[in-house]
């Protein structure tokens, strides 16, 4: 058997704020391809956590690695390259209210130098993914928060990143739609991308179980989802 | 599509963003137009003091009868480095000079003979104070057949005073008006960076470099600095030429920086524009560094 390609490693991280440490001795590994939430109550460091990966955040002691980027060699400028190979969706959406669904995902490849008419096609095929193409004239004030959620995914998605990092994605959602966008992220697991997944809605990792990793007083640990 | 966009970019703050764009505007209108009033006033201060400066002239009494020919004196004075011009007074002009002057009065002196042939030495504008003056007339007096050199050091003296006076104080008021206007701008500036946080929020977040994400700003401080030095540049002349002219007709008079307004108005625009991008540059650079993403 194939032996699973680490995507993400973080060995013995100790980080926080301002000296105070929100994570301690956090060891954990993500394979490529593979969909694993991380659980916790609200402040026990999950975002932080994310934080992490996208290197918003740098640990105080320990390594962090996603893909080739090292936190103890990244260099500020080479943080932008980071961030192209992975797609974040936050329990807010982050969409630009002043511009079309169409031009928040267009949007992308614009700032990051991509420019054609193949934008337009990956745009398009990116709204079809998610079941929006038919809204892509539409400003965000003009849909639901579950399409909006969308859009974001269909943003998140559109360097074709090898990780998809989602902060409660389906916190501001109701159960339905909440779960639409579940089946959403299962799809785009299943298409090879790595999906890591924080959340406290404990229903929801139970109707659609992975692996779980659970934050307890700073520190990781498997959980079984079962007993959630 | 990329520099498109960036254009796009950099002009959308005047319809997404227009109160902070308006702002940012009318300050930069304010400052530039007081850093124009400063080099405009420190040009006309300097223009009246040169005025006056060129006024005073040496004027070198020849002893009579005169000690070689008038055309050798001549020809000798005007290739002294220091002097710009040589006008020779004979006796009978100085005569004619006096009648002029005194009229009837004159005509108590009933020989004229007494005035003595002259020369009157315009310095040119680098020997125009009293050092280099005072060593001129020395120089002059020390020549064989000078009976005489007179010049008002005085009014030298009290210009050269007040010169270095209006000088430092101009110094000071255009440093501190200019640094005034800077911390103006960039602290108005930092609205419309402000104004787009969550733009930079977004494009920190799909991994746009920095610089990408400050070039729009930067276009956009350079087109407001632009518009504000040309806004200042229009209402110093308005200022200038109709305002202070009807109340002033002396300023009429005086030239304007490099002969025409066009000259102070394109300084302005070019300063205007280089304060509103390194404004604009060091005001995103800060925020864009502090933006979160989460």
């Amino acid at each position: 058997m194939k032996a699973a390609t680490p995507l993400v490693i973080l060995d013995r991280v100790r980080a926080g704020y301002e000296g105070r440490a929100v994570l301690d001795g956090v060891s954990f590994r993500l394979d490529q391809g593979e969909f694993c939430y991380l659980v916790g109550p609200t402040g026990s460091g999950k975002s932080t956590l994310l934080k992490l990966l996208y290197m918003e955040l740098l640990p105080i002691s320990g390594l962090v690695q996603v893909g080739a980027f090292r936190s103890d060699t990244i260099r500020p400028r080479q943080i932008p390259y980071l961030r192209r190979r992975l797609g974040v969706i936050f329990q807010d959406f982050q969409l630009l209210p002043d511009r079309s669904v169409f031009d928040n995902v267009a949007f992308v490849f614009y700032v990051t130098g991509r420019s054609g008419r193949d934008v337009r096609t990956r745009v398009l095929h990116l709204l079809t993914m998610v079941g929006l193409s038919h809204k892509r004239y539409r400003m965000p004030h003009e849909l639901s928060g579950g399409e909006q959620q969308r859009v974001a995914i269909a943003r998140a998605l559109a360097l074709d990143p090898e990780l998809l990092l989602a902060d409660e994605p389906t916190g501001n959602l109701d159960p339905h739609v909440s779960e639409d966008i579940m089946r959403i992220l299962w799809n785009i697991n299943r298409q090879g991308t790595a999906v890591l997944m924080a959340t406290h809605d404990y229903a929801m990792v139970r109707r659609f179980p992975a692996r779980t990793v659970a934050l307890v007083d700073g520190r990781l640990v498997e959980v079984n989802p079962g007993v959630l | 599509m990329v520099i498109g966009y960036l254009l796009r970019e950099s002009v959308s703050g005047f319809r997404r963003a227009p109160l902070a764009v308006w702002a940012t505007l009318t300050t930069m209108s304010l400052a530039l137009l007081l850093v124009g009033l400063v080099v405009l006033i420190a040009y006309d201060a300097r223009q009246v003091v040169e005025g006056l400066k060129e006024k005073v002239e040496l004027e070198v009494f020849l002893l009579d009868p005169p000690a070689r020919p008038i055309e050798a004196w001549l020809a000798e004075l005007r290739s002294d480095p220091a002097i710009e011009s040589v006008a020779y007074i004979s006796k009978d002009s100085a005569a004619a000079i006096f009648r002029r002057e005194f009229g009837t009065e004159a005509e108590l002196f009933v020989a004229y003979d007494f005035l003595p042939a002259s020369f009157r030495i315009h310095l040119r504008p680098a020997w125009r104070n009293p050092d280099s003056a005072a060593a001129v007339a020395r120089r002059l007096q020390a020549m064989e057949g000078v009976d005489e050199v007179v010049y008002n050091q005085a009014l030298l003296l009290r210009l050269e005073e007040n010169v270095r006076l209006v000088s430092w104080m101009g110094a000071g008021v255009g440093f501190v008006v200019l640094l005034a206007a800077i911390v103006l701008v960039v602290n108005t500036i930092r609205l419309t960076v402000y104004a787009k946080r969550l733009l930079i929020r977004t494009m920190k977040l799909v991994g746009a470099t920095e610089w990408f994400i400050r070039l729009p700003f930067v276009l956009e401080g350079f087109l407001l600095g632009m518009l504000g030095g040309a806004l200042a540049g229009g209402m110093l002349f308005v200022l200038r030429e109709l305002v202070l002219a009807s109340y002033l007709p002396a300023f009429q008079v005086l030239r304007w920086p490099g002969e025409h307004p066009l000259m102070l108005w394109g300084a302005l625009v070019l300063f205007g524009a280089l304060v509103g991008m390194l404004s604009a540059s060091f005001s995103a650079k800060r925020f864009i560094r502090r933006t979160p993403l989460s």
